[in-house]
């Protein structure tokens, strides 16, 4: 697999090098555990403390409740349970983004819970490259939009769409 | 496109000319885009007279759109060329056979109308249509006052959609007109309006669409009843009889006739064109294109007019307006006022500044709205004299005339007499006086003739010595006395007003008097300058007063403001009849309704805050007391903003019956009771479908054919009846037949067969007829076009349920039976009962709560260890632990120590144990959409008291999860594994 991927990077084609270009832009990045995630910056309304969230009985495994913004009742995502890791303690880094997502019924808002927020980044598209290539389960991975690369590190550049939306 | 549809582009461009402003670059080339598109619209065989005109005309419009000073010098040769294009047509169109073309064409909004009235009208279109309706049905049954409403409701409509360009409307409703008068037989004329007045809420549609809907279907529909009834006589030229009634009141309507050629005349069932002939006719008799009578008798030579003073009269008019129409006459009257002020003001204007296009174009358009709206109102009079001096300023527009002196004093005494007829008008609701023209009104007319065919009056002057000021020159003509000079020039000094202005205030002088003084001040200035005054310097000072009728200055609109009040709106003051509404947005209502919502909350947030209660203070307490009635008031009022009555979803029932009752073959009438009853409109939005299935279910399966029911000693006719009223804070729709009522034994064996029951089941009798919700199941032996499909009453219960209501079925065999709709007073709000359980709140709607209570050990029963009893008075409900369907840890586990809520859904009760009760109170809905999985357990969440999320059970979900076993077969097993704490 690292083959295949290596191959791609080497080989970047005229329609990744333009999904580069469509993605490049600024992310706001967060953590998960040890890995880091992004989110185009127009899909954040914004950012709140952990605050109080009624548990929904029988709701997906991965809802973690529903909370008031402002007198609006959203739902709150655990991330960590929906990309199916470890559910992890509260610390006093936890955060809940609030992010506007699009689906076929249309516009939503919905906080997601994350470890911790970083920081807001500029990723231009020579940083990007296309989502690995999982053969024929690509589809698996349809949520990430590609990954980006800073310095060392490598960022999961996400479909919020996608990742809430089904 | 025909020749005679080119004629009435042309036309229309025309208009548009009129009302251009070359300013606007963006206008321009609308208009000229129009232009060309007519071109190539034209048929083919156009003479090329007319092809290169138009050729003309475009590089015309080119020019203006590069170069707009171009437009004072080539706008009247535009004219020139429309109106040899219109003479070209009319030769040719003597000549040709008109074509008969159907063409689907876009509407365009007729440029004296903003888009705002337009919508406006439309969306009020949709309850007259019901209104109607509901007339057409009262008719049927007899109520003779219907008649004349009915055809007053049409006469509005035509004479609104004439004003708004609906010419295809406005057809239709002058031809139903004739047909409800005519002495057709009332089924006849019943079927045909009803026929009418679904097409005409089609059309409505689309002219909201601004396509052009095709009304040859039911003209000739209306057409023909009309024929058949009379088929010996020829079918009757009512367009004719129109005009003579308009002519009773227009005399000198010579050019009307113009635009009709005889040969037009052809009869009306040939011409099932969208726009006929006759339909021009109408065109003309209406208001707002009256002005291109005058274009005419510019661009052709007309037979000259009578030079001899005609002695103009006019019908008195005799308030008996409906409520409708005085309702329109208050807002006339009102923006007539504004828009004689305004002209006031430009009037003045022009005298102190001289004249511009923009202030001729202004003073135009007042006249313009004030023609059309008088027209249809029907106000004859004045749409005449609004009509002559609007003739009068459309020359001064094409330059043919010279706005000054002579022609300023007529527009003033036009102002003026319009003021008094507005004013008797006013009277005549308010007191119920007769309105009779005005003296003065028929030498003014006479004026504006001769001024039209060129003989201007004398411009008044006044005496006046160089260097004199307004007020000195008012004085010594006599106008006004010293005194109030003085006084008013203090009044002035106070406000900040000049003395023009102040004097216009206290209406100590007409607006005419200081255009007289302004004009004479300006013409012994300039021969004063001429002459070189060596008091120069004063005449700069001098200068000012005129100054203060500039338009852009804030103390003219003061004046403006102040005029308003004096002179147009005198509802509020007398006119405890002219009831004013406003029209708003209703997304606002519901964003305020919605505040409201969050506004209660907070109140009840803050009050019970444990810091506030500590405070012991008699004040604070009283305080919070008025905030907390405050509140509730503001409540209750936003609610009733939403309200609207049940009337029109009645109405619409009603017909329904009709239809109904005609499609089956049974004789069925109709009962309403209560349609003023009030609900939210949400509600009644969402409330049709349900009605229409129950009804139409009634109808089929309910009411028996009328040989079974004289067999059951039943009257032949069935009856329907609808039911609407309130009952403690809930409202009550009743659905009530007097058919067979429903078959037990029926439905028990379609629901066995359908498997939706089991054999072993003994189901009470409230189930059974419940079991007419469930999906897919129908008892009718046939499927008929009405109803049969069994897709009917669970959608029923599921809208009804998304309301927030519920549905009760009372039935007795052979009698009949009855739908009782509960439905709460809104959508937004609930009644809920605020329960714990562990650390968890949830809310339980009011409306399924039976009863509570804390239950003795006798009271519970276990069958299989398993499954969990409650004995209520008598009858052994199951019972369900919220914390073991929710997997609450710390709850209470002794049931005995808890409290158990009977709830209710659909005959069906069941036990739910909770922890406590903490206390009732109202609730705003909130939806809830957690991700992918619809959670059916909750129909919504509300906001607690203290800023939480408090979610609201959905009890029906509840009790069929209990009914279901999975509670009790899996959760229960698998709890009993876990060690109890």
């Amino acid at each position: 697999m690292a083959e295949n991927m290596r191959e791609s990077t080497a080989q970047k084609s005229a329609a990744d090098q333009q999904m580069s270009e469509d993605l490049e832009g600024k992310f706001m990045t967060f953590k998960l555990a040890d890995e880091e995630y992004g989110l185009q910056i127009m899909k954040v309304r914004e950012i709140i403390g952990l605050m109080d969230i009624t548990r929904v009985p029988k709701s997906d495994y991965f809802i973690k409740g529903v909370i008031n913004l402002r007198g609006k009742v959203i739902p709150v995502v655990d991330l960590r349970l929906k990309f199916g890791m470890q559910e992890a303690e509260a610390t006093d880094q936890t955060v809940i983004i609030v992010v506007q997502i699009s689906t076929e019924h249309g516009e939503s808002t919905m906080g997601i819970l994350v470890d911790e927020v970083l920081e807001v980044m500029n990723i231009t598209a020579n940083q990007i490259e296309p989502p690995p290539s999982m053969g024929s389960d690509a589809t698996s991975l349809d949520f990430i939009l590609g990954i980006g690369k800073s310095g060392k590190k490598v960022i999961f550049l996400l479909d919020i769409d996608k990742v809430l939306g089904n | 496109m025909n020749k005679k549809q080119f004629f009435e582009i042309l036309e229309e461009l025309e208009t548009q000319l009129l009302l251009l402003d070359p300013a606007d670059a963006s206008a321009v080339s609308q208009t000229a885009d129009f232009f060309r598109e007519a071109s190539t619209k034209l048929p083919k065989n156009t003479k090329k007279s007319i092809s290169s005109n138009i050729q003309k005309a475009l590089e015309i419009f080119e020019g203006w759109i590069s170069d707009k000073e171009l437009y004072s010098e080539t706008s009247c040769k535009l004219d020139e060329i429309i109106s040899t294009l219109k003479n070209e047509y009319s030769s040719v169109e003597k000549k040709e056979i008109q074509e008969d073309q159907k063409d689907e064409r876009a509407f365009e909004l007729p440029i004296w109308v903003d888009e705002s009235t337009f919508r406006d009208f439309l969306s009020g279109t949709k309850q007259t249509l019901e209104e109607m309706e509901g007339l057409v049905l009262a008719l049927e049954n007899g109520d003779d006052d219907a008649l004349g409403e009915l055809k007053g409701l049409f006469h509005t409509m035509k004479g609104e959609s004439g004003v708004l360009d609906m010419l295809n409307v406005q057809d239709v409703c002058h031809r139903i007109e004739d047909l409800i008068l005519s002495d057709l037989e009332i089924s006849t004329k019943v079927d045909v309006v009803l026929k009418t007045l679904d097409w005409l809420a089609g059309a409505f549609s689309a002219y909201a669409n601004y396509s052009y809907p095709d009304n040859s279907g039911v003209i000739s529909l209306i057409v023909n009843t009309m024929e058949d009834a009379q088929d010996t006589q020829e079918c009757p030229d009512a367009e004719e009889n129109d005009f003579n009634e308009s002519d009773s009141g227009f005399q000198d309507s010579e050019s009307t006739f113009y635009l009709t050629p005889p040969d037009e005349n052809i009869p009306v069932k040939s011409k099932p064109s969208p726009r006929s002939s006759t339909e021009r006719e109408i065109v003309i008799e209406n208001s707002p294109t009256i002005e291109k009578e005058s274009d005419i008798s510019q661009g052709q030579v007309v037979e000259p007019r009578i030079q001899a003073a005609i002695q103009y009269t006019f019908d008195v008019i005799y308030p008996n307006w409906d409520e409708e129409t005085v309702n329109m006459l208050a807002e006339f009257l009102n923006e007539g006022g504004e828009g004689l002020t305004r002209v006031d003001e430009i009037l003045i204007n022009i005298e102190s500044e001289g004249i511009d296009a923009e202030k001729v174009n202004d003073i135009f358009r007042a006249y313009h709205t004030i023609k059309g709206v008088a027209g249809f109102l029907e106000l004859k009079a004045i749409e005449k004299l609004a009509h002559s001096t609007e003739s009068l300023l459309n020359q001064v527009r094409k330059g043919e005339m010279q706005f000054e002196g002579g022609l300023i004093d007529l527009v003033f005494d036009s102002t003026e007499i319009m003021r008094i007829m507005m004013d008797d008008i006013r009277s005549a609701i308010e007191k119920g006086i007769p309105v009779s023209t005005p003296d003065g009104l028929s030498v003014l007319l006479n004026n504006l003739d001769a001024a039209l065919s060129g003989q201007i009056p004398l411009p008044i002057h006044l005496k006046a010595d160089p260097g004199d000021f307004i007020g000195e020159i008012l004085v010594k003509n006599e106008i006004i006395d010293e005194q109030t000079v003085e006084g008013a020039l203090k009044e002035a000094e106070i406000k900040n007003l000049r003395l023009g202005e102040q004097l216009l205030e206290e209406k100590a002088v007409k607006p005419a008097d200081i255009g007289h003084a302004l004009r004479t001040q300006r013409i012994t200035r300039s021969n004063l300058t001429a002459v070189k005054d060596p008091e120069d310097e004063e005449n700069i000072e001098q200068r000012e007063p005129p100054q203060a009728f500039t338009s852009n200055k804030p103390a003219q609109t003061k004046t403006c403001s102040d005029d308003d009040s004096d002179n147009a709106p005198r509802t509020d003051a007398k006119g405890a009849k002219l009831k004013e509404t406003v029209k708003i947005d209703l997304e606002k209502v519901d964003n305020l309704v919605e505040m409201i919502g969050e506004l209660v909350i907070v109140e009840s947030m803050v009050v019970s805050a444990p810091e506030i209660e500590k405070i012991v203070s008699i004040n604070l307490r009283k305080n919070i007391n008025q905030l907390n009635k405050i509140t509730r008031d503001l409540q209750n009022v936003s609610m009733m903003m939403r309200m609207v009555p049940v009337k029109g979803l009645f109405q619409k029932m009603a017909r329904m019956v009709r239809d109904l009752s005609r499609k089956s073959g049974k004789n069925i009438t109709m009962t309403q009771n209560g349609e003023t009853t009030e609900i939210d409109r949400h509600i009644v939005e969402s409330l049709g479908d349900p009605l229409v299935h129950m009804i139409r279910n009634s109808v089929d399966h309910g009411i028996e054919p009328e040989a079974d029911r004289l067999r059951a000693g039943k009257p032949a006719a069935g009856n329907v009846t609808l039911n609407a009223f309130q009952e403690g804070g809930k409202i009550i729709i009743e659905i009530i037949d007097d058919g067979r009522g429903l078959n037990r034994e029926a439905i028990l064996k379609k629901a066995l067969k359908q498997g939706i029951i089991a054999e072993s089941d003994k189901p009470s009798d409230a189930e059974i007829y419940n079991l007419i919700f469930a999906p897919g199941f129908s008892t009718a032996e046939k499927v008929t076009e009405i109803s049969g499909r069994g897709v009917g009453m669970d959608v029923v219960r599921r809208n009804i349920e998304s309301l927030q209501g519920k549905v009760l079925i009372e039935t007795n065999p052979g009698r009949g039976t009855k739908f009782r709709i509960v439905l709460p007073l809104t959508t937004a709000i609930i009644d809920g009962m605020i329960v714990t359980c562990g650390d968890s709140r949830y809310i339980i709607p009011t409306l399924s709560i039976i009863s509570s209570l804390q239950p003795n050990p006798a009271l519970l029963s276990t069958l299989a260890d398993n499954v969990e009893f409650i004995d209520f008075f008598g009858s052994i409900l199951p019972l369900l632990r919220l914390s073991r369907m929710f997997g609450i840890e710390d709850a209470i586990n002794d049931p005995t120590k808890g409290l158990v809520v009977i709830l209710e859904t659909y005959g069906q009760r069941i036990g739910l144990l909770v922890d406590d009760i903490v206390k009732q109170q109202q609730v705003v809905i909130k939806p809830v959409d957690v991700g992918t999985k619809k959670v059916e357990l909750f129909s919504g969440a509300a906001i607690l008291s203290d800023g939480r999320v408090g979610l609201i059970l959905n009890i029906e979900q509840i009790a069929m999860y209990a009914k279901s076993g999975y509670y009790n077969k899996n959760k229960l097993k698998s709890e009993k594994e876990m060690p109890k704490q």
